[in-house]
């Protein structure tokens, strides 16, 4: 056994880790590439390429389609499943638990009921076009609020967090399902739309909010991965080695919030991805929070805009919402992955 | 025994005297004597079903017309042995249709749909509530004593209506909104609220106007026909929802003698992406909107959504926009009793010169005004269809 | 030089006190053994020492009062080895060693950072498990993975809750030799909870007894291991030997009953 054996093989490993995020990353542009292709209306390949090549001009068919409708589109699936990935990643770090997602602290319902509000009543916050987004964003900070303080009456640990999420998710769940009952037919179809999520809405707009978001956060999120990989030790260990345990979880908590907030304002809630993507990711890059947090952003982005394109294909011209999709996909690939690892990875 | 043997052997002596006559031409009357003596075996035989000796009685010495015997669009079949007087009706579509036929004096009850639609049913939403046709509120339907219950073929369920009541109040049900059995269940109600001659007088209305769109249509060749895109009012919003074949809105663009851009790629609702409607586009883009119609408040939704749809990028591309053919119906004109006001309008969008004789707000106030209890501010104000030369264009 | 001094700590969960009046000094690279039936507050006192716990009184490290020191400076200082049973997701034990680091390393591991883990791994032997996963690890090993956490913080002061709980002898032998040979070759000050005496007396150069949670006695072993104290604090009649390679040897005869209070 040679002296540098041990460190020789944190750097092989270190080294692997980089290249396995590399790849897909240059796998993620491979099914953008091939994303703009797909659609109900027939455009060659070639057609496709060029138009973004010439930028936007609006004045063809092919034109608007490709920059109104398909890149934006895309771009908001890339954009969101990497926050949803990430946000995930980072509750499952905090919360020291594989079952965690950015919905466990109740945000899902508690954006829904913001979206049913806004359908129903018409009442929220932000007046006119912006009503249901703001309704939807605000709504999820509210829960995030509330499940902090719910959680600090015993203090900060992942059991009162989970806990706090359950009841408030609870809360918001039933108060959804009241303005369904007294909304008429139309607007409960149209909260279940909402509730299936949906990158059809997506804009130029929509689209840079939400990458400013990411752009914020996922670095910001990298400053704590030394703290989360630490913190899977135990809330005693991670304090005796220097950890501020609370301000990590509070952190954690705050910024997978904001980003799920910020996507599924716009999107409506898109499930699975924030559950699914850290595992995927988990398997092949290891546990270790700076590869496993951009990794898992990438992942998403990949499963979401995958998932996303096939909705849109298998069926066409039907789209199906990718909520439903991201559940087909994400299952079974993630039992595949699952059953085909010995690796006891959690 | 002699209690009811005398009543009994002069139901049996009636009924033999009139059988004979039963084969000979069937009239209603002839029915009416058929079932009176299945009536009278049931009753014998006893039973859950069977009439009650007072049932024969009034039948046989009250109401020469009945017996009668209707069947339900759920397929169930119901003998009635006296006129009915008290009524429940669960939904809008059916107090619409008996409003039409002039029932509505017999209602007692209604839904929570009829209660909040004050400019539609401006005397019978003020009866008491009966709860949703989700939820019906058996209490209150108790409380009325009816002898009938009108409600959708699938809502509620059994399991929340008729297992609540007693078996001598009958459900029947039927839609009221599907064109396919619509005509039939209106002759059914005809023949439940005994008023044959208000059901010849609308049938006639109804008849010559579907008759007057399908001579005019049937001659065009397929080549020739419209091609038309028809969805629900969401707009980019909540999805761009496509109705085909087997939805209510196909079905009225094919009777006025369109083709569907959406049959033979989707069936049902779907929702599709802006580029397939440029892909396909449409010569006419049909929307239909739940909002507005008899609830006059609502005509700012009805403009936006025009606006929002005209001005979806891209659009202005497509035929239909640059025509200026796009039109929206409301629930209330395009379903229902009213329908055929709404098919002549769509078929004078689709082939404006097969129809320039024909005004389509001309037959639509005929409707309103016989058929419906509606005031003047509804034939003025009411927004059933856009772009309806009232603004906002 | 004194590394660690006390005064009059004392710490409740809730309103249940579980120490009180804990006064004591520890000079540099003094092995001390924490000994005392189970409840005796052993496993607090650990914690507090690590700032886990929020103690009242005294509590200098250093000579500087533990409350104005920062997590991040308490964690350079100090390594704590729990008792073992927590599993770790998805971690090498690479990767729990170099959690060690984290008061130290910045965004990379540096050189010193992997020197140092290095280090920590030989010196548990455990080179051959270094890729494998913590969890598929048996108690033993896992024990051993955490003490070389611990020394991967490159500590002035170890602290051990019961580190030989899951090891069997020739394990629990080797792991306190290691540590013993540690602290005299660097003059690491260690403080140890034991459940075992004889281990205690062995390799532990100052004795404290603790019992519901006051110091009862410090001093070295041989002063304090009498079959009176044993029956004071642990309620046993024991009989003691002496062996010149083995040292002391505590041979517990039967429990006796709870002297009224």
């Amino acid at each position: 056994m040679s002296d540098s054996s041990i460190r020789g093989g944190y750097a092989r490993r270190t080294y692997t880790r980089i290249i396995i995020i590399i790849c897909l990353f240059l796998l993620l542009i491979l099914l953008t590439g091939v994303a703009a292709t797909l659609g109900s209306y027939p455009i060659g390949v070639m057609e496709v390429y060029g138009t973004i090549l010439a930028g936007h001009n609006g004045g063809s068919d092919i034109s608007t389609i490709v920059w109104n409708y398909r890149l934006p589109r895309i771009l908001m699936g890339i954009l969101a499943g990497a926050a949803l990935g990430l946000a995930g990643a980072m509750m499952q770090g905090i919360l020291r638990n594989p079952l965690a997602s950015p919905f466990t602290l109740g945000i899902a319902s508690a954006a829904s009921f913001g979206a049913s509000l806004a359908i129903v009543l018409g009442a929220g916050v932000v007046a006119g076009g912006s009503l249901l987004v703001g309704n939807a964003f605000l709504f999820t900070l509210v829960a995030a609020a509330a499940v902090y303080g719910l959680a600090q009456v015993r203090g900060i640990t992942s059991e009162t967090m989970i806990m706090a999420g359950i009841a408030i998710m609870y809360l918001f769940s039933a108060m959804t399902s009241f303005l369904q009952y007294i909304g008429d037919s139309e607007d409960v179809h149209a909260i279940v739309f909402w509730m299936f999520g949906s990158l059809g809405r997506s804009t130029w707009e929509t689209v840079m909010t939400v990458a400013i978001l990411v752009g914020v956060l996922l670095p910001l999120s990298l400053l704590s991965a030394r703290s989360l990989n630490t913190l899977a030790a135990g809330d005693e260990a991670a304090t005796s080695l220097g950890v501020p345990v609370e301000k990590i979880r509070i952190g954690g908590m705050a910024g997978a919030s904001l980003l799920t907030a910020g996507v599924i304002c716009f999107t409506g809630t898109i499930g699975f991805i924030g559950l699914v993507a850290p595992h995927i990711s988990r398997m092949v890059l290891g546990g270790d929070h700076r590869f496993l947090l951009p990794g898992t952003a990438v992942v998403g982005a990949l499963v979401l805009l995958g998932a996303d394109s096939i909705g849109r294909t298998i069926m066409t011209p039907q789209i199906l919402p990718v909520g439903i999709m991201t559940a087909f996909l994400g299952v079974p690939f993630f039992i595949f992955l699952f059953l085909t690892r010995r690796r006891n990875y959690w | 025994m002699s209690r009811i043997g005398i009543p009994l052997f002069c139901l049996v002596f009636l009924a033999l005297l009139i059988a004979p006559a039963a084969p000979a031409g069937m009239s209603s009357d002839d029915d009416a004597r058929i079932l009176l003596s299945e009536g009278i075996l049931s009753y014998l035989s006893g039973g859950v079903r069977a009439p009650s000796l007072s049932d024969l009685h009034d039948a046989a010495v009250h109401y020469p017309r009945y017996p009668r015997r209707v069947t339900d669009t759920a397929g169930t079949g119901f003998t009635f042995y006296r006129p009915i007087e008290r009524v429940v009706v669960m939904h809008a579509n059916a107090a619409e249709s008996i409003v039409a036929l002039g029932g509505d004096d017999r209602i007692v009850g209604v839904g929570a749909t009829i209660n909040t639609n004050t400019l539609q049913f401006p005397e019978i939403s003020r009866l008491p509530g009966v709860g949703r046709w989700t939820e019906p509120d058996i209490e209150a339907i108790l409380a009325l004593d009816p002898d009938l219950i009108l409600t959708y073929v699938s809502w509620p369920e059994p399991e929340k209506l008729e297992r609540h009541l007693p078996s001598r109040i009958p459900v029947v049900r039927m839609e009221y909104y599907k064109a396919e059995v619509f005509r039939d269940e209106m002759v059914t109600t005809g023949r439940i609220f005994d008023e044959e001659e208000n059901l010849d007088e609308y049938l006639a209305w109804y008849d010559a106007n579907l008759d007057l769109v399908e001579g005019r249509v049937s001659t065009i060749p397929y080549e020739e026909r419209v091609r038309v895109y028809a969805e629900s009012g969401s707009g980019q919003s909540f999805g761009r929802r496509a109705y085909s074949e087997g939805t209510g809105l196909h079905d009225l663009l094919i009777a006025a003698g369109g083709v569907n851009v959406a049959e033979g790629h989707v069936t049902g609702y779907a929702d599709v992406e802006n580029e397939w409607v440029m892909h396909q586009n449409p010569d006419v883009i049909l929307i239909w909107s739940g909002k507005a119609g008899y609830k006059l408040d609502e005509r700012a939704e009805i403009v936006d959504l025009y606006k929002e749809i005209v001005s979806t990028p891209g659009f202005e591309r497509i035929q239909a926009v640059r025509d200026n053919r796009v039109y929206i119906v409301t629930s209330g004109y395009a379903f229902g009793t009213g329908s055929p006001a709404a098919l002549i309008r769509v078929a004078s969008w689709l082939y404006p010169d097969l129809f320039t004789d024909v005004d389509p707000d001309e037959i639509h106030a005929e409707y309103l005004e016989r058929f419906t209890r509606t005031g003047r501010e509804i034939r003025e104000s009411g927004t059933f269809y856009f772009p309806d030369g009232r603004g906002n264009e | 030089m004194v590394t660690i001094a006390t005064k009059n700590v004392r710490f409740s969960y809730g309103s249940t006190p579980v120490l009180e009046d804990i006064t004591f000094s520890l000079d540099t690279g003094t092995i001390l053994g924490l000994v005392g039936p189970n409840g005796s507050g052993k496993t607090t006192l650990i914690r507090c020492i690590d700032k886990v716990l929020q103690p009242e009184g005294t509590f200098l490290i250093d000579e500087r009062d533990i409350q104005t020191m920062r997590r991040v400076e308490i964690a350079s200082k100090i390594g704590y080895v729990p008792q073992n049973g927590a599993r770790i997701a998805a971690a090498t034990v690479f990767d729990v060693v170099m959690m060690g680091r984290t008061p130290h390393m910045s965004w990379r591991l540096g050189e010193r950072d992997l020197d140092r883990i290095e280090y920590a791994i030989r010196l548990l032997g455990i080179e051959d498990l270094a890729e494998r996963d913590y969890n598929e690890l048996s108690g033993g090993q896992q024990q051993k993975v955490l003490i070389a956490r611990a020394v991967a913080q490159d500590p002035n002061i170890l602290l051990l809750d019961e580190p030989t709980n899951n090891l069997d002898i020739h394990h629990q032998l080797e792991a306190l030799a290691t540590i013993f040979d540690l602290s005299r070759s660097t003059g690491m000050t260690v403080v140890m909870a034991v459940h075992d005496l004889s281990i205690a007396a062995r390799y532990a150069d100052m004795l404290m007894m603790l019992k519901n949670g006051k110091v009862v006695a410090i001093g070295r072993p041989e002063d304090l291991i009498t079959p009176e104290r044993i029956r004071e604090i642990y309620g046993v009649e024991a009989r003691i030997f002496q062996d010149p390679e083995a040292g002391l040897i505590i041979a517990p005869l039967r429990a006796v009953p709870e002297l009224a209070l």
